[in-house]
């Protein structure tokens, strides 16, 4: 099971989902991130992505380690 | 702060010549109240002018006293201050005094003697009281220079009447002239019996009418109602000013308005805002004041919509709030608090003859704003103790708040910090916590 080293969360992915932990926040507070036009908007399609532990197991690939060996075996 | 206690005609010229006479250049205010007797009462706040100002205890000492002046020297003050301005006797000497409260003076009489005037690490000022040996002989008690109520000898002189005189320095003695407007009349409750009638029989009892809920009003005050005078009085008037961005004024209209009416009824009418354009363009007088200091010169007909130069009169205006996160309509505020003379909108973004685009680019021009960076700080500071969650809160609550100008650059600097915890938190969820499999 060389694959689960550990699990980390990608940048862009902790990104969108900080943004939709402000997003909860503001919605409890009766407002949206839709009314701060400036901020960058959450992406919900893929708000599920870890919510399932097979399915983060599958995904968790270490994804630069692997386009490194790509790049070699080309 | 002054408390006067008088007479009517008195109370009511001496309003007059302070309130109406433009007696104060600066500020003041007023309360009357009327006391169970029907003595008229009035608390009187008035804000002196710079020129006027009692700066040290040696000018508060040319105004106020509260010892009692010789006999001999000031034979009719000292008469006056005698009759008027004595508390007590109380204390031991008098229990039953009104002014005593479980078991001691609520006022604090006697007082302390004093060499000179002092100011307290309070702020509060004790006047000079030196025990001079001088007193006066009230129900068989001697009473000096600490029972004596502060007083200012040319008010007293002149309404003869107590006239209790404190030089104040602190605001919460507004709140305490605003506690009498909203105290509402005294109360008393009285019950009315018909003893005659009284019998063994079944009384049918009307709690309406056994209870009655009455008014009383003195003749003095009767007489105050009477002739309209105010109750409470503030001076100088202020002016709530409006402002809109252009072509967005407020244009008020009912349900069931035909729209083509709306739109012609307020297709040419002039705002508060758009009449100082006008008058600036008509009148020279108003082209070195700001908006907020437009109506001390200029008065707002609010009929005619439009504005016309004062005759007479005093007044201060006072820009409306708007939050920092509304975007122009603030830079726009911003811009009026230093913007003097605009005959269009247009003019209020020209900066020594340069027009901008927007308000937010004249701000900047005129180096007005302040960037975000304090609450990029305020983060940055708090992450070193608060977690990623708390962190959030904080944000969220600038945010609703309104008060950064560019969130997104706030954002942008701190958003690592805010994602702090959630990492942990998936693990956590996703029971993978600290697991490393090989």
């Amino acid at each position: 099971m060389f694959y689960f080293v550990d699990f980390q969360i990608e940048e862009h992915d902790l990104h969108n989902l900080c943004l939709l932990e402000v997003q909860e926040l503001l919605n409890s507070n009766g407002r949206a991130l839709t009314y701060y036009s400036c901020l960058p908007q959450p992406d919900l399609s893929n708000s599920f992505k870890f919510h399932n532990r097979l399915i983060v197991d599958e995904m968790n690939y270490d994804k630069e380690q692997m386009e490194k060996l790509h790049q070699s075996l080309l | 702060m002054q408390v006067y206690h008088t007479t009517f005609l008195n109370l009511f010229f001496l309003l007059e010549i302070v309130f109406s006479n433009n007696y104060v250049p600066n500020l003041g205010m007023y309360t009357v109240e009327f006391q169970k007797r029907g003595l008229p009462h009035a608390h009187i706040l008035l804000w002196l002018s710079d020129l006027n100002k009692l700066e040290n205890a040696k000018h508060i000492d040319q105004v106020i006293s509260a010892e009692l002046p010789h006999p001999d020297l000031y034979p009719k003050l000292s008469k006056v201050v005698q009759t008027y301005m004595i508390h007590g006797p109380c204390g031991a000497a008098r229990f039953n005094s009104p002014c005593m409260k479980k078991g001691r003076c609520s006022k604090f009489f006697p007082k302390k003697f004093r060499h000179s005037t002092t100011i307290d690490e309070d702020g509060y000022h004790v006047y000079r009281r030196r025990d001079d040996g001088l007193f006066v002989l009230k129900n068989g008690h001697k009473l000096g220079n600490a029972n004596l109520v502060s007083y200012s000898p040319l008010l007293l002189m002149r309404y003869q009447a107590h006239v209790n005189t404190e030089y104040c320095n602190k605001s919460n003695s507004i709140k305490y002239l605003f506690k009498y407007v909203n105290k509402g009349p005294d109360k008393a409750t009285i019950k009315i019996t018909d003893k005659e009638n009284e019998s063994t029989e079944m009384l049918i009892v009307d709690e309406i009418k056994r209870y009655y809920d009455c008014r009383y009003l003195s003749a003095c005050e009767a007489v105050w109602r009477i002739y309209g005078f105010d109750i409470h009085h503030r001076w100088p008037a202020v002016q709530r000013l409006t402002f809109h961005l252009q072509d967005q004024q407020l244009v008020l209209f009912k349900d069931d308005d035909r729209i083509d009416d709306v739109l012609h009824r307020n297709e040419n009418m002039n705002t508060m805002f758009l009449a100082w354009f006008e008058a600036n363009k008509k009148f020279e007088e108003g082209r070195n004041l700001t908006y907020a200091k437009f109506p001390t010169k200029f008065v707002w007909m609010s009929q005619q919509k439009q504005r016309k130069p004062r005759k007479q009169g005093y007044s201060i205006g006072r820009l409306t709030y708007v939050p920092p996160g509304s975007g122009e309509c603030y830079y726009m505020r911003i811009l009026l608090t230093k913007q003097k003379g605009c005959i269009d909108h247009d003019s209020i973004k020209t900066i020594n003859g340069k027009t901008f685009s927007t308000h937010q680019e004249a701000c900047q021009e005129l180096g007005l704003l302040a960037n975000d960076k304090e609450f990029i700080d305020a983060i940055k500071e708090a992450s070193h103790l608060a977690y990623g969650n708390q962190l959030r809160r904080l944000f969220v609550a600038l945010l609703i708040m309104n008060t950064m100008f560019k969130p997104n650059v706030v954002w942008d600097a701190t958003w690592t910090l805010l994602a702090d915890g959630i990492l942990y938190q998936k693990r956590k969820d996703l029971n993978i916590l600290g697991t490393k499999l090989n």
